[in-house]
């Protein structure tokens, strides 16, 4: 028993060296080997957990047709009500971001989730950054890891690095369609808005207002970018520079609306963590 | 008295058979890979290592609780012991109620030592639970073992010890995870469907009553107390129905000696 006892803690021991030690794909090739295709839905829920953490524990739950003595009883011992967890508390989700991208290093959304947290929450740039890189290298070809390296980039002030991913972004978003058509389109809007703001603060108004129409064009609503367009061709200056609203967005807290339209809310906060890094500006 | 000294060897059994030792080094296993996990360079993460642990007590304790109670009846009546016994002054009642105490007290004891495992663990990396919902969770999850064991031991009154033990799997899982989702299916039902799934979902014991991990996990505090006592009753008259259906099954049992010679 003494013996099986030590076995096991220099396992440990030398499991918690490599983790520390080797690269973060590691864990995902031993999850693929251990798992096969589960790891998907292996890392599908370690995702829920990390979205349910982020709601006080309250995971996503289906709207219930009847409202029955057994279910008000359940209420009573577990209510259903969430609310958002603080920003300090927000470390808390990322030991089941950790296990769901390395479980399912596929998982794009979760690696986006993770690594929008670790920026902008916990304040490890650093650890975002090679957390997006590193899904990069499995996903080569997803535009959203190039468009939120682009986000990451314009937080921190770096617009020439932005501009960059978000050019590839841009060349790589036709190839991929998302299941949402409608986010589809919102994230494209969303690289060329960033686009077109880099470009006119480079200086190169031409091209900036051919991003904001292009945005205007697909969304006729935003008469803003168009109005800003036609000011950039006629040597108008715009209210507001480029710098400045990037700064601005650079800063912005993005606030979202809670999807969970079936549950009661404890605190008015209005963020979600399926909805992060989505639907922005 | 004579349930007393029934459910001693039972207990002692439980000991002898190191069952738990085991349950308790995979569940020291899994903690110990937890607290290794390297979470982006993050340290003071202690909530997940607090629900999984939990998770595993839970886990283990169910095992445990079904399979001590599923393999009594039918290990003295394999061995031929049940002569012996019963040819003592006790009653199949009394025989039933023992069995049943030993089980459940030593899956309830097991069970502590799971919780004091990972509370070890939990507060060791700075977390820390709520006494009171501890308690409330802890009483909960014992009147949880005592149902499993309970229902366990019914089963195996008929049944072979290992189809009584996957029976129970069965029948506890189904009244876990499937139970409480009945209300869900109802709409998309025709009606002779959904009034059978109406009378399973009062008639099936709602084990999901007894889980406060939740609460305890993410700090919610304490549930209200009526409604704990309330639980624990239900679970404490869903013990006796089953306990009384298994003596009700065993009390005419024969069991033709030519089989043991």
């Amino acid at each position: 028993m003494a013996l099986l006892l030590c076995g096991i803690a220099i396992t440990a021991a030398q499991l918690k060296e490599r983790a520390l030690l080797v690269p973060s794909e590691q864990p995902a090739d031993l999850a693929e080997r251990l798992l096969g295709e589960s790891r998907r839905a292996v890392g599908a829920h370690f995702y829920e957990q990390a979205d349910a953490y982020f709601h006080g524990g309250v995971p996503h739950t289906p709207p219930v047709a009847a409202d029955t003595l057994f279910r008000r009883w359940r209420e009573r011992l577990i209510p259903e009500a969430h609310a958002h967890i603080a920003d300090n508390r927000i470390a808390e989700i990322m030991p089941w971001l950790r296990m769901a991208t390395a479980t399912d290093p596929r998982n794009v959304e979760a690696h986006l989730v993770a690594a929008y947290w670790l920026d902008r929450a916990i304040g490890r740039r650093d650890a975002a950054e090679e957390l997006l890189r590193s899904a990069l290298r499995k996903n080569p070809r997803d535009y959203r890891l190039r468009m939120e390296l682009g986000r990451l980039c314009i937080r921190h002030g770096e617009w020439a690095g932005a501009r960059d991913h978000l050019k590839t972004a841009l060349a790589q978003w036709a190839d991929q369609p998302l299941d949402d058509p409608e986010q589809h389109a919102l994230d494209r809007a969303e690289i060329l808005t960033y686009l077109g703001y880099l470009e006119e603060a480079a200086g190169r108004l031409v091209s900036a207002a051919e991003a904001y129409e292009t945005v205007a064009r697909d969304f006729p609503n935003r008469e803003g970018l168009l109005r800003r367009a036609q000011m950039l061709r006629t040597g108008e200056q715009p209210p507001e520079s480029a710098e400045q609203i990037l700064r601005f967005l650079a800063a912005a807290e993005n606030r979202h609306v809670c999807d969970r339209e079936s549950h009661h809310h404890d605190a008015d906060g209005d963020a979600d963590l399926q909805g992060q890094g989505r639907n922005r500006p | 008295m004579r349930i007393r000294t029934i459910a001693h060897m039972v207990w002692l059994e439980a000991i002898r058979r190191k069952d738990v030792y085991v349950l308790l080094i995979l569940l020291g296993g899994l903690l110990l890979a937890l607290v290794s996990l390297n979470v982006f360079g993050l340290s003071g993460l202690v909530r997940y290592v607090a629900d999984v642990g939990l998770l595993g007590a839970w886990l283990f304790g169910w095992i445990l609780a079904v399979v001590l109670g599923a393999r009594q009846l039918p290990t003295e009546e394999s061995r031929g012991t049940i002569f012996a016994l019963l040819a003592k002054p006790v009653s199949r009642a009394e025989l039933m109620i023992g069995k049943w105490l030993g089980a459940w007290l030593a899956a309830s004891l097991a069970l502590a030592a799971f919780y004091v495992l990972t509370l070890a663990v939990v507060w060791a990396r700075g977390g820390h639970f709520d006494p009171v919902t501890l308690l409330q969770a802890l009483l909960l999850h014992l009147a949880l073992l005592a149902v499993l064991t309970a229902l366990a031991l019914a089963l195996s009154t008929r049944w072979h010890g290992d189809a009584a033990c996957a029976g129970a799997f069965v029948l506890s899982g189904a009244a876990f995870f499937v139970v409480p989702q009945v209300p869900m299916l109802l709409p998309d039902m025709g009606r002779a469907t959904g009034l059978l799934l109406h009378a399973l979902y009062y008639l099936m014991p709602h084990l999901e009553l007894f889980d406060l991990r939740r609460r305890l996990v993410h700090d919610w505090g304490p549930a209200p107390w009526d409604t704990v006592a309330l639980t624990l009753f239900y679970g404490a008259l869903f013990t006796a129905v089953l306990l009384m259906a298994a003596w009700l099954a065993y009390r005419n049992k024969r069991f033709p000696r030519s089989e043991w010679q």
